[in-house]
């Protein structure tokens, strides 16, 4: 992965070369956390399940996590593409080049790479990792992150220092009018900051690291967000660590939980046993022989492109597009498993295809 | 000799019923410091998220997908059922549902008695009703005003819609905006109060609803001669021109943000800050999801986007924790008796209560309160009023039940219009729901339906035997045909409005009763010829409708269908719309006689009796009366809060 220049003497350098290219990434790394969270809740059968003695949809639980991680993904999405607007420049999320590709290094520093597989409990422990809090900021603030708070932790300072060097009227300085608002896009994953100044560029970037990892760097299990409820009640949502956390203990935490003791909710039924054994890392290279596959594979990346091209129009004054996306997401989870009920050749190991998320250029 | 066991506690307000009205009334009282118990003969079981899913798990397993099919029929709590609906034959009542139907219609409608009552199979839609609705006698010369008039009535639709959390856009709801042709035309004038917005965003309206608006939208219907009336109309033929509106809904959708510079939104004429969607019920609530289109509303919204009065009581009960008052939601609980006292107040509620949901076993037990209030639905009210014999002075108790015929027509349009996606509604014609026809002929909505014939012939299970079975296809033409088929389907649901009649009655016989000894419904029904003359016209809007828009009517009615009618020599089958209505209406003190309790909802015989719901409207008009119903409840919420004080 290409590094960003650090390095800025005239306020548009500042925004168009550093800054640019640091939120870039992020759009990027909120994006790339998407397919992975997406391949394992999809490959939880959700249908066929039943049982006339005693009907229930396996795993309705780990579902809901995962979805409520996946809408606060989103919402991220668009909190970056706010903060790239506000300093003038302009969000890409369908350059083939920028795009993520699976098994996917986060950071030039992470420990691992993310890689796309089914609900098994090692791929729940990786996605807990891409949420982990650092233990110390140190290093990232000099430019080394590999994690995610320590990588905005690294955007917040940059943009300081530019705002000090040239006073924030020269940062921010993009067009309100490309600022995805609360009337443009509702999600259920938490309210979107309008960006227009330092102020809320800050409170745009902290409510993301809060939502993953938790408050005060990941001690509390608590995210900061009051789930809407009666006046005067308080309920809080859980950090996306402890959420996933809390599939791999089958238990919920409660938003006054700690790092360091057990989650202390109510059980949660987990069934790793009831998932498409989709391949691990499934990629198109793997359906060259299999025109049948391939073209379900296609059909997936195509729905994948469509979303992709259709966001980018949006991040780019094109906001009434947003409202008309929910079909189109609809459509990715069907094709995606599609897939995973494919056996995959004659191999007799039983296991089926799974969606590749790879942009195609349908110009 | 039994002895009946008196509760602990007196509260302020006991409440039979813990549906939409419970609910709103109890978050209220419980914000206002009044104590409140509530009576519910239902089980609790959907309050949880994970038994919530219990009810999904239900409706996915049940072959008919009816209103009621993933709520428990309890033996202890029965409700009625539409797989119950049969004609009803000469003299003999058809008893075989849990209502006893004397006819000679049938009566088609249903409701739920569970925790968070028939909101939990509701379709959402959330119309207010129009100033004409409330002064059919003046306008009209027909059945009665209501004690009040819409503008009465205005400042509680705006908290009632601010409490289910209703999705419009103010500019397409007035009625001028969906094309009426009102009455009087200063009934625009104030519909909505200046600078009123509705909570949410409207949710868009579908593909369908476009078609059939850019195909239909203009087409003159004759509503008929109409005569002279008010001056603000010419002598003549009343043309009105069909126009497709969003309708307004109680789902999720996109909260409205406050914009630049505006400090609040003004409710019932105070500032309230953005309303923020609320998520499932239960400890397990996230934040509240946008309606997605899972095409499932009616009978269950999987994601809990629609609003159901779990919600409120969910609201009330948080309340009650955190000021420290005391609300008890009694489940499994049945009122049985209300005893008075001397003085013909209430004394107390008797009711059963059962351990186990479906074992009719109990014990008896006493509730008291300082006021009590009936908010179990137009139908279960009475049956508890009349057991209990009270208020017997005006005779009008039980009678007046209305409904809204529901017809249905359906048709092939020539282009796939994406049916069987999204809510069940989004839009329908609205044009003809006022207009000085009023006086000859009933007025009508015509709801659009997203569900192609879905209720109308069994669709898409329907066309998949015809083709197997009749055309002998399988494998891709099979698939391709079916959906070539489906996809085209569209239709429309016509709603009629009905006048109270004293005849269409509900009653008791001692001789009908359910597993736990308590009165089964007695309902007799009829549909009048203000109603079919409606209905009539309606079905040829339809026809006009479909012709201009290349539409090629499949409609069938079938004289063996239970809710088979003629009217000018031409059949039509209706079904009940589920929404039961005026049994024990208001009036005011000058037509005591004609009337159960006064504009407040207060009984005139009883004065620390409420009989509060969609039984309190004197008629129905042509607004689904949920939003009324809601409207009603807190307008009776700031009475009985007076007379507590």
């Amino acid at each position: 992965m290409k590094r960003c220049p650090t390095e800025f003497k005239t306020a548009k350098q500042a925004r168009e070369e550093v800054l640019y290219c640091l939120l870039q990434k992020a759009l990027m790394l909120e994006l790339s956390t998407i397919p992975a969270y997406a391949t394992a809740c999809y490959s939880i059968q959700e249908q066929g399940q039943y049982n006339r003695s005693s009907p229930q949809i396996a795993n309705a639980e780990p579902i809901e996590v995962l979805r409520q991680v996946m809408v606060e993904e989103m919402l991220h999405m668009v909190q970056v593409a706010n903060v790239i607007n506000a300093i003038g420049c302009k969000p890409c999320v369908n350059d083939e080049k920028q795009l993520p590709t699976y098994p996917h290094k986060l950071f030039e520093h992470s420990p691992f790479k993310l890689r796309l597989r089914r609900f098994i409990p090692d791929q729940v422990k990786d996605f807990r990792e891409v949420e982990r809090a650092p233990v110390s900021l140190k290093a990232a603030l000099k430019g080394e992150y590999k994690t995610i708070a320590g990588f905005y932790s690294y955007i917040i300072e940059t943009l300081q220092e530019a705002c000090k060097r040239f006073t924030a009227d020269k940062i921010f300085v993009g067009d309100l009018n490309n600022q995805i608002t609360g009337d443009d896009y509702y999600g259920a994953g938490g309210k979107v900051v309008v960006v227009k100044n330092l102020r809320t560029a800050l409170e745009a970037i902290t409510e993301i690291m809060r939502e993953g990892e938790g408050a005060e760097l990941g001690t509390h299990a608590s995210d900061g967000d009051q789930i809407p409820s009666p006046a005067g009640e308080v309920r809080w949502d859980v950090a996306h660590y402890f959420k996933f956390d809390g599939i791999l203990k089958s238990r919920y935490y409660q938003s006054d939980d700690r790092l360091e003791g057990p989650p202390t909710g109510e059980d949660m039924i987990v069934d790793w046993s009831v998932v498409w054994p989709m391949k691990d890392d499934p990629n198109s290279k793997d359906y060259a022989n299999l025109p049948e596959i391939r073209a379900l594979s296609d059909r997936f990346n195509d729905t994948y492109s469509e979303l992709l091209d259709a966001l980018n129009d949006a991040f780019n004054g094109n906001k009434h597009i947003l409202a008309g996306l929910t079909p189109v997401m609809y459509r990715l989870k069907q094709d995606a498993q599609r897939l995973m009920r494919v056996p995959l050749g004659d191999s007799g190991s039983g296991e089926t295809a799974g969606p590749t998320w790879e942009y195609r250029n349908r110009s | 000799m039994s002895v009946i066991a008196d509760d602990d506690h007196i509260y302020d307000v006991v409440i039979v019923g813990a549906g939409m009205t419970g609910g709103i009334l109890a978050k209220q009282l419980i914000k206002a410091g009044y104590s409140v118990a509530i009576l519910e003969s239902g089980a609790k079981h959907g309050e949880k998220w994970e038994t919530y899913r219990d009810y999904l798990d239900q409706f996915y397993l049940s072959l008919a997908k009816t209103p009621n099919s993933p709520y428990p029929d309890l033996s202890t709590s029965p409700s009625p059922s539409v797989l119950d609906i049969t004609s009803v034959r000469g003299t003999t009542p058809d008893t075989e549902g849990y209502f006893v139907q004397q006819g000679p219609m049938p009566f088609g409608s249903n409701y739920l008695r569970a925790y968070g009552g028939t909101t939990l199979h509701w379709l959402g839609t959330s119309l207010r009703m129009l100033p004409a609705d409330f002064e059919m006698a003046t306008r009209f010369g027909r059945a009665v005003d209501w004690p009040f008039k819409y503008q009465a009535l205005r400042p509680y639709y705006e908290l009632a819609e601010w409490e289910i959390g209703v999705s419009g856009e103010v500019a397409e709801q007035t009625p001028k905006a969906m094309g009426i042709q009102t009455s009087n035309p200063k009934d625009n004038d104030g519909y909505f109060a200046k600078d009123y917005e509705y909570p949410m965003h409207k949710i868009p309206s579908s593909y369908m609803d476009d078609y059939v608006a850019e195909r239909a939208d203009g087409l003159p219907v004759d509503m008929g001669t109409q005569r002279h009336y008010h001056g603000h109309h010419k002598k003549g033929s009343d043309i009105v021109a069909a126009k497709v509106s969003n309708t307004p809904v109680g789902r999720n959708s996109t909260p409205r943000g406050l914009g630049r510079g505006k400090k609040g939104f003004k409710v019932a004429g105070k500032e309230r800050a953005a309303f923020q969607p609320r998520g499932a019920t239960g400890a397990f609530s996230f934040m509240g999801q946008r309606c997605e289109g899972n095409s499932s509303c009616i009978p269950i919204c999987p994601i809990q986007a629609k609003y159901n009065a779990m919600k409120t009581l969910d609201d009330a009960l948080t309340e009650a924790k955190q000021r420290r008052i005391r609300l008890h939601i009694k489940e499994q609980s049945v009122a049985s008796r209300v005893e008075l006292d001397d003085s013909q107040r209430i004394k107390g509620i008797v009711y059963k209560r059962y351990d186990f949901p479906g074992v009719p076993q109990y014990s008896m037990r006493r509730i008291r309160g300082r006021q009590y209030v009936l908010a179990a639905g137009a139908v279960e009210n009475v049956t508890l009023a009349l057991a209990s014999g009270l208020c017997p002075s005006s005779h009008e108790l039980g009678r007046n039940l209305m409904d809204h015929p529901y017809m249905m027509t359906w048709g092939l349009a020539q282009d796939p219009v994406g049916a069987f996606r999204g809510p069940g509604s989004t839009s329908g014609i609205a044009s003809y729901r006022d207009g000085v026809f009023r006086d000859q002929k009933a007025a009508f909505r015509l709801e659009l339906g997203n569900w192609g014939w879905n209720f109308a012939a069994g669709s898409p299970t329907s066309n998949v035997m015809q083709l197997v079975e009749n055309e002998n296809l399988f494998g891709a033409e099979l698939r391709h045909k079916l959906y070539h088929d489906v996809q085209r389907q569209i239709r429309i649901g016509v709603l009629v409005e009905q006048l109270p009649q004293s005849s269409n009655r509900v009653t008791i016989d001692p001789s009908y009763r359910d597993a736990m000894g308590e009165y089964r419904p007695v309902i007799s029904y009829d549909i009048g010829d203000y109603s079919r003359a409606g209905l009539a016209l309606a079905h040829d809007a339809c026809m006009q409708i479909y012709r201009q828009a290349g539409i090629k009517n499949h409609t069938r009615y079938n004289p063996s269908d239970a809710g088979y009618m003629t009217y000018d020599g031409k059949g039509l089958t209706v079904f009940g719309a589920g929404h039961l209505v005026g049994t024990h209406r208001m009036g005011t003190s000058a037509n005591k006689s004609g009337s159960v309790t006064d504009e407040n909802m207060r009984t005139w015989d009883h004065s620390n009796l409420w009989m509060v719901g969609c039984g309190s409207m004197p008629t129905i008009a042509t607004s689904n009366p949920t939003l009324t119903m809601a409207a009603l409840a807190f307008k009776a919420g700031d009475a009985i809060k007076g007379a507590l004080k």
